[in-house]
């Protein structure tokens, strides 16, 4: 996997974890298991519109993306997030579009991780 | 084994919370939303330590905080929130509303350690001040026994005990204290008794 596909910064997990790789790889499957769902609630707070729905389905994709050490898609994350805070609703499609190319950018990258093991 | 909760609607968050507090140590409970976390510390026996999200549906964090304090009031309670690396303004906001500490997501292993050891040394100084107290107002109630008003016989000083009964004061306050007794004769006593029984040995002397 070249460098710059990198979107999970696993150093920096194993320097906050502990080096507990056991519990790196449940974080990485506990991800791909929830990352749908938490598309879909974000995909339908954008719908509808509703700022508070929105900051706080974005608040959870970036505590998740914080875990992975996955900042690229933890600032996508904030980026909707503040976008919410402020109700600036005619950004979200945009935000939200960002955000959701990030995600799938990760699980991509969290497969292949997982297949090439 | 010390009990601890856990509330976080980031599933990864929990898993890291409750993997990284030793299964030797800790007793982890996990919750995903405010009002669970409100009842789980509501209940008798609730964990003394608690680690909550600060975003959370239902209730937020602080506002957990709030209603614990409010509604299940314990010395013994220590409270973590979990802060965005973006909302440290916030903390201010977060201590006001009861917690006694916050860590900033995502967490690093050794410092949520470290911060959880701090909570775990704050419960068992409150521990032991809760006892001391205990034993204090335990020492102060049978003080109070004594301070109290004493029905005394003005002629023979015989104490009236709960129950009618009138007791020789010795045995009254080594009853009610710590206070023991040891007996004697004090000088004008003696002088008094001495008399007495030269007085009575001259008056019951045996005829010669």
């Amino acid at each position: 996997m070249g460098e710059m596909t990198v979107l999970a910064d696993v150093a920096d997990m194993r320097r906050r974890l502990g080096n507990d790789d056991e519990l790196i790889a449940e974080l990485f499957q506990l991800f791909l298991e929830d990352y749908p769902s938490q598309l879909d609630t974000l995909r339908a707070a954008v719908d509808s519109r509703g700022p508070d729905a929105v900051r706080r389905a974005a608040h959870v994709v970036k505590s998740s993306a914080g875990n992975l050490s996955a900042s690229r898609v933890a600032d996508a994350a904030a980026a909707l997030e503040d976008a919410a805070e402020r109700n600036g609703v005619p950004a979200f499609d945009e935000l939200f579009a960002e955000l959701a190319n990030q995600l799938q950018a990760l699980a991509a990258e969290l497969h292949a991780r997982r297949s090439a093991q | 084994m010390m009990r601890v909760l856990v509330a976080d609607d980031d599933r990864l968050s929990a898993a890291a919370l409750q993997r990284t507090l030793p299964a030797d140590t800790f007793a982890v409970t996990v919750v995903n939303n405010g009002a669970a976390a409100l009842k789980v510390l509501t209940e008798p026996d609730s964990p003394s330590l608690a680690i909550l999200d600060w975003m959370m549906p239902e209730l937020d964090g602080p506002e957990v905080c709030r209603r614990v304090r409010a509604e299940a009031p314990r010395p013994d309670r220590y409270l973590i929130l979990l802060t965005s690396r973006d909302a440290r303004e916030d903390i201010v906001v977060g201590l006001d509303a009861g917690a006694d500490d916050y860590l900033v997501k995502p967490f690093h292993r050794g410092e949520l350690l470290a911060r959880v050891s701090v909570g775990m040394r704050m419960l068992e100084l409150q521990k032991g001040l809760a006892d001391r107290v205990d034993e204090l107002q335990k020492a102060l109630a049978q003080v109070k026994q004594l301070r109290g008003l004493l029905p005394i016989c003005s002629y023979c000083k015989a104490i009236r005990s709960d129950g009618d009964y009138w007791q020789q004061v010795e045995g009254y306050i080594a009853q009610h204290s710590e206070a023991q007794f040891t007996h004697g004769i004090c000088p004008p006593c003696y002088e008094q008794m001495s008399k007495e029984l030269a007085e009575y040995a001259k008056t019951h002397r045996s005829p010669v």
